[in-house]
């Protein structure tokens, strides 16, 4: 059994403590689903090797690379990891909205129409991420939206349709 | 000296007007095309093939084959400029251009790698020249046990990428195995971690992947700043200088030879070139922690070994007719809707077309340098933007860019999943170009181990017994035991001196 050093004083070193034991047990978990979905096919066919084979390797290093790691951070933290910058609250937000728009866009596109998407979009991060007025992200993002349009059906590239019935109609 | 007076032959057709206006057209397309990720160059290339059905063959094949290798061209600047990798192979020029690009210096950057890209093509197109069919009787050796002890070797040497430790190194690269085995097992048939999602079955995009982990990543990473963080603090320079293009030179003719020697290969070469110029360079330096900060050799020898190696890919096409990448596929499609069979008879039935369509690569390549260099100053203009309008401009590029390789809103929340994962993984210090290295990698290691495996009845021991499988597989082994190795005797050294300092 691993001792650990006593906590540290130094709160950088204790948060980056805190992110490293996460992310080591975050890829252990991985592994671990991995490994246990692995059960279901063959590690070995007649021919050779099975579709459980590869995967049960890597997995297997994987679980064991994130054993060492979260050990290594665990015991002798000011060796074996480096400093992590938390973001702040604002960052999170601006992060999460950014991740949260772009996520939801494409499902937006099949009920909306791309036009009406894209343009909801960009007026969502110009607004709640670089805080510019509602009238001029609308001014932008509508012809932006547009001529994103044209360029791609051009080019051959078919855009999505609205599913809404009172949309469908428009072209957007 | 046949080839010598062939290729002057080639040259000089190359060089009348009319195949000179094909080569400016291909290669404005190519640099475009290479600069947006998503509508790659394989697609391009298959787009423009029936508006090459009037052209005169030759003509046709020159355009088409600038749009290729012009696209390397073009991957870059996206890549150095806005952490955005146009292309596979551009993912490692972010390594150290957009650190560059972040402390006043993407003009040198730019140029840097323009003159790299010009340096290996060039060098990759007398490699084409004088000894195609030598190098190709080496490649055609290449076997599954091979290829699959290649695969373990770039693997192996990128775990040592960046700064990172070798722990997190080996992490990276085991997360980017596993993100290739997404989709179909053709052994049998089976989905693998597909979540239920028919979108899998056939593995995941590299598009999406590549810019979610590289570009979205550090998007979000950049909003941590209060109003976010523009590119470069200032512009110092334009142009490298002597001294720079001194220091780089080296790297770039390490660059070119990898990339020309790896480009041959059919299935892999082009997509490693790039990542084992670059682990070579950090290893032969003096100063390997200058990488992944700015180092000018970590942007000229990647840069000089993707374009030798896009180059070098036509080797195996014109010699025997094997495409060694998808868009040299597309392209030797091309070839046979004109009428033309690539393969050892090409070099003979059709000596002048081939002969000016390899002259036109070096004409290619010194109009992209001509094209290229004056426009540094524009490409840096884009770092004067301000974040919200470089902010929008790259979301929105980067959305189209995953819906436009398959008219795909998914690969759309694919992408933002990779971004998110990328930008994990940042915090965690796990460097990323491995996991890419990985994820492109995979699935050619695991065919490769297959088909080995069932070369030898399930028996391992066939990667050992062919001479050339049993020698990568040693300098994976060396590769990887050289850092350790290293580390324990400066340790011993240090302890030494300071007992007998103490």
């Amino acid at each position: 059994m691993v001792s650990p050093e006593a906590p540290p004083h130094d709160p950088d070193l204790r948060i980056a403590r805190r992110w490293n034991l996460v992310g080591a047990l975050a890829i252990l978990a991985v592994a671990g689903y991995i490994l246990y979905q692995c059960r279901s096919w063959p590690l070995m066919t007649p021919l050779g090797p099975g579709p459980a084979f590869f995967p049960s390797i890597v997995a297997g290093l994987l679980a064991l690379t994130s054993i060492v790691w979260f050990v290594r951070a665990w015991s002798v933290p000011h060796l074996a990891i480096a400093p992590v910058e938390q973001p702040d609250r604002g960052a999170a937000m601006r992060i999460a909205i950014t991740a949260g728009a772009t996520l939801v866009v494409g499902a937006l596109m099949g009920l909306v129409g791309f036009v009406v998407a894209l343009t909801l979009y960009q007026v969502t991060l110009l607004v709640l991420v670089t805080r510019t007025r509602p009238w001029l992200a609308l001014v932008v993002a509508v012809p932006v939206s547009l001529l994103i349009r044209v360029v791609l059906n051009l080019a051959g590239i078919p855009t999505p349709t609205p599913s809404i019935g009172a949309l469908a109609g428009l072209g957007l | 000296m046949d080839s010598l007076s062939n290729l002057l032959g080639g040259l000089a057709t190359a060089v009348s007007p009319e195949y000179l206006v094909y080569a400016v057209v291909g290669s404005i397309i190519g640099t475009v095309v290479g600069a947006l990720p998503g509508l790659g160059p394989a697609a391009t290339v298959a787009l423009l093939i029936p508006l090459t059905y009037r052209m005169p063959v030759t003509g046709a094949f020159i355009m088409l084959a600038a749009i290729f290798y012009g696209a390397s061209y073009g991957g870059r600047i996206t890549a150095i400029l806005m952490r955005l990798p146009g292309e596979a192979s551009s993912a490692v020029t972010i390594l150290d251009g957009y650190p560059m690009a972040r402390q006043g210096r993407a003009g040198v950057a730019l140029s840097i790698s323009a003159i790299a890209s010009f340096v290996g093509g060039v060098l990759a197109t007398f490699l084409l020249a004088f000894a195609a069919p030598a190098l190709t009787r080496v490649a055609v050796q290449f076997g599954p046990p091979e290829y699959f002890a290649l695969a373990v070797v770039a693997l192996c040497l990128s775990t040592s990428f960046v700064g990172s430790s070798i722990l997190k190194g080996a992490i990276a690269v085991l997360i980017g195995l596993l993100m290739g085995m997404v989709g179909v097992e053709y052994s049998m048939g089976v989905g693998r971690f597909t979540f239920g999602q028919v979108q899998l079955l056939d593995g995941i995009d590299l598009v999406p992947a590549i810019v979610g982990l590289v570009g979205l990543s550090e998007i979000f990473t950049s909003l941590e700043a209060r109003h976010g963080q523009g590119i470069a603090p200032a512009l110092r320079r334009i142009y490298p200088t002597i001294g720079e293009l001194r220091s780089s030179l080296g790297s770039m003719l390490r660059g070119s030879a990898i990339g020309s020697a790896l480009g041959v290969l059919p299935g892999a070469g082009v997509s490693i070139a790039s990542f084992a110029a670059y682990a070579v360079e950090r290893r032969l330096s003096r100063r390997p922690e200058r990488f992944g900060q700015g180092a000018i050799e970590g942007v000229a020898a990647p840069e000089a070994a993707d374009n030798a190696a896009s180059n070098a890919a036509f080797i195996p096409l014109f010699a025997l007719g094997i495409p060694s990448t998808p868009t040299v596929a597309v392209l030797m499609g091309a070839l046979l809707i004109h009428g033309l069979t690539p393969g050892p008879r090409l070099f003979v039935d059709e000596a002048p077309l081939v002969w000016t369509v390899i002259a036109s690569f070096l004409v290619g390549n010194l109009i992209l340098l001509l094209l290229n260099l004056p426009l540094v100053r524009l490409w840096t203009l884009l770092t004067r933007l301000p974040f919200t309008v470089l902010y929008l401009v790259i979301m929105v590029s980067t959305v189209i860019g995953a819906y436009a390789v398959n008219n795909s809103t998914f690969d759309i929340a694919l992408m933002t999943i990779f971004g998110l994962i990328g930008y994990a993984l940042t915090k965690l210090d796990i460097p990323l170009a491995p996991v890419l290295l990985a994820f492109i990698l995979c699935p050619l290691a695991e065919q490769a181990l297959r088909q080995s495996m069932e070369m030898s009845r399930g028996d391992p021991s066939i990667l050992l017994l062919r001479p050339m499988s049993a020698a990568l597989l040693a300098v994976a082994v060396i590769g990887l035991a050289a850092r350790p190795i290293r580390m324990a005797v400066m340790r011993v050294a240090r302890g030494g001196r300071g007992v007998g300092d103490g």
